[in-house]
Formats: structure tokens, C-alpha cells, sequence
């Protein structure tokens, strides 16, 4: 439990040395059992456990500084993801001046699903080639796309956030959310292409 | 529903984000279009791995645990701080 406030007043009510008080019970209550899956957050984020260490530190002392403004009842989850996407994208990649793009012909809607076709796999079967790739390989892949359309896409599928959380994590609107995702995963399905047909999975 | 419009709409489906009536006209047409139904456990499959590879669990490491919350007990203390 974190310090109890209390004992001699001096220029602060003590109405408002209660309110302090009860909002850190709920804090070490609400947000501390919730270190563990932000760290696996941000660990992916910035895929290096000394950095996941300081965006974390730094996600809860923002959290802890805010919390008077987050609403009892609502999504502490999304919430956190907020703060830690933002932190993120403030200390990681505040000189990051790449297009945050893909092409067109990297989003081709059925691109793998065809080649994986053409190999001559059942079609429930398809994707399962996947599954032979080391998990490095895959998270190389994903952490290769624009941050936009990677935050959409790890928000989503890895995360397990809907549109509507999504949307307020990254403070877009949701057909913003939509557009990256659905972009963000052709063009994951593309770059997964490549990878396998570099270890020589698929010809 | 035709194939067009299940395609259109497949991955909103599959993201849990299609209202009814849009819902239901989708199961009708994936339980009826080989096609289509393939296509959609394709997107399945392939989301299932790459969450996956990609959400590998990793326990916070303790010291962590204890540096926030030394910090934010200090931010606590510092509140209270002498002059108030």
C-alpha cells in the first residue's frame, strides 16, 4: 500500500486530503494489478526489455499523475494503452520523419491467401504454413509496418481492442481505426509473404 | 448477401463489429458460399497466429514493480510536502 496522507493540514482541506486518499486506494486498487499485461504491451511496443522497463515507469507515473481525470467506471484498460501508446510515440518516436505509408500494392485484398492458393494447399490448410515461422520472424514483420498502421494492427489483434477502444486510444476516429487495420493487415499478410518465401517455406 | 458484400464486410464480421441486420445475412451467406467461408476461415487462421506469435507473455520483472512504486510513493510524499 502507498503512505497514508493525513496527520497536520496545512493550506489543503481536509476534504480534499480525503478525496487524495481514497483516489490512491483505487489507483494501487485499479491500475497496479494491471503493470504485468502493460508491460507485455510495452514490450511490444518497443520490442527491448530496458526500454518496456521505462515506458512502463513512465505510463504509471503518468497514470498515477492523471487518474483524478480518469472516470470511475469507465475503461482503465484502454486508458493505460492510451497513456502507453502516447508515451510511446512522444519519447521513441519524436524524430521519426518516415512516411507513414504503405503502398497500394501492398494491400492488395487476397494477395497471400492466392499465393498460399497457388501452392496447392487445402484451402482450411492455407494459412497454416504460417505457423512454421519462428515468432520472431512474424513479429519482425509486424514491426516493420508504419507505426500507425502497426498500433492499429497490434491494438487490434494482438491487444484485443474493438474499434470504438482503438479509436480512443490513439484519439482517431473509428473509420480512421478501420482504414489503418485493414490496411495494416494486407500489408503484414504481404511482408509474411516475403518472410517465407525467404526461409524458403513457399517458392 | 451476396459474395460482394460479404467480402466487403467479412472483416468487420470477423472483428465482431458488424450490427444486425448485417450479422445474421452474413452467417446465411458464409454457411451457404464455400468460397466466401474459406476465405473467412483463412483470415481467422491467420489472425489466431499472428496474435500468437506476436502477444508472447512476459512477466514484469519484479525490481520493475518495486521502482514504480517507490516513485509513486515519493510523488505521494512530496504532495504532503513540508510547506503543504
Amino acid at each position: 500500500m502507498f503512505p497514508h496522507r493525513g496527520g497536520i493540514l496545512t493550506g489543503v482541506s481536509e476534504r480534499q486530503v480525503v478525496d487524495q486518499q481514497r483516489l490512491d486506494e483505487r489507483f494501487e486498487r485499479e491500475a497496479i494489478p494491471l503493470l504485468s499485461e502493460l508491460y507485455g504491451g510495452a514490450l511490444r511496443l518497443t520490442r527491448n526489455p530496458t526500454d518496456a522497463e521505462d515506458l512502463l515507469q513512465e505510463t504509471f507515473l503518468r497514470a498515477y499523475r492523471g487518474f483524478a481525470s480518469f472516470k470511475e467506471g469507465t475503461n482503465l484498460r484502454a486508458w493505460l494503452y492510451r497513456i502507453l501508446t502516447n508515451a510511446f510515440i512522444n519519447i521513441y518516436r519524436k524524430r521519426q520523419r518516415e512516411p507513414q505509408t504503405v503502398s497500394d500494392s501492398d494491400v492488395e485484398e487476397w494477395y497471400l491467401y492466392d499465393k498460399l492458393g497457388a501452392e496447392g494447399a487445402e484451402a482450411s490448410a492455407e494459412a497454416q504454413v504460417l505457423d512454421s515461422l519462428p515468432d520472431e520472424d512474424v513479429q519482425e514483420a509486424l514491426a516493420s509496418l508504419p507505426d500507425q498502421f502497426r498500433l492499429a494492427v497490434l491494438l487490434a489483434d494482438v491487444e484485443g481492442f474493438s474499434y470504438k477502444e482503438i479509436a480512443e486510444i490513439l484519439d482517431v476516429p473509428i473509420g480512421t481505426v478501420m482504414s489503418r487495420l485493414h490496411r495494416g493487415r494486407r500489408a503484414l499478410e504481404r511482408r509474411l509473404w516475403d518472410v517465407m518465401r525467404d526461409r524458403g517455406l513457399v517458392t | 448477401m451476396d459474395c460482394e458484400q460479404a467480402l466487403l464486410e467479412l472483416e468487420a464480421y470477423l472483428d465482431g463489429e458488424l450490427a444486425e441486420p448485417g450479422r445474421a445475412e452474413m452467417e446465411r451467406h458464409l454457411l451457404g458460399c464455400a468460397s466466401c467461408f474459406g476465405r473467412s476461415e483463412f483470415r481467422v487462421r491467420v489472425r489466431e497466429i499472428v496474435r500468437r506469435k506476436c502477444g508472447v507473455e512476459a512477466d514484469v520483472p519484479e525490481k520493475v514493480v518495486v521502482r514504480i512504486r517507490r516513485l509513486i510513493t515519493a510523488e505521494i510524499e512530496s504532495e504532503e510536502g513540508p510547506s503543504g
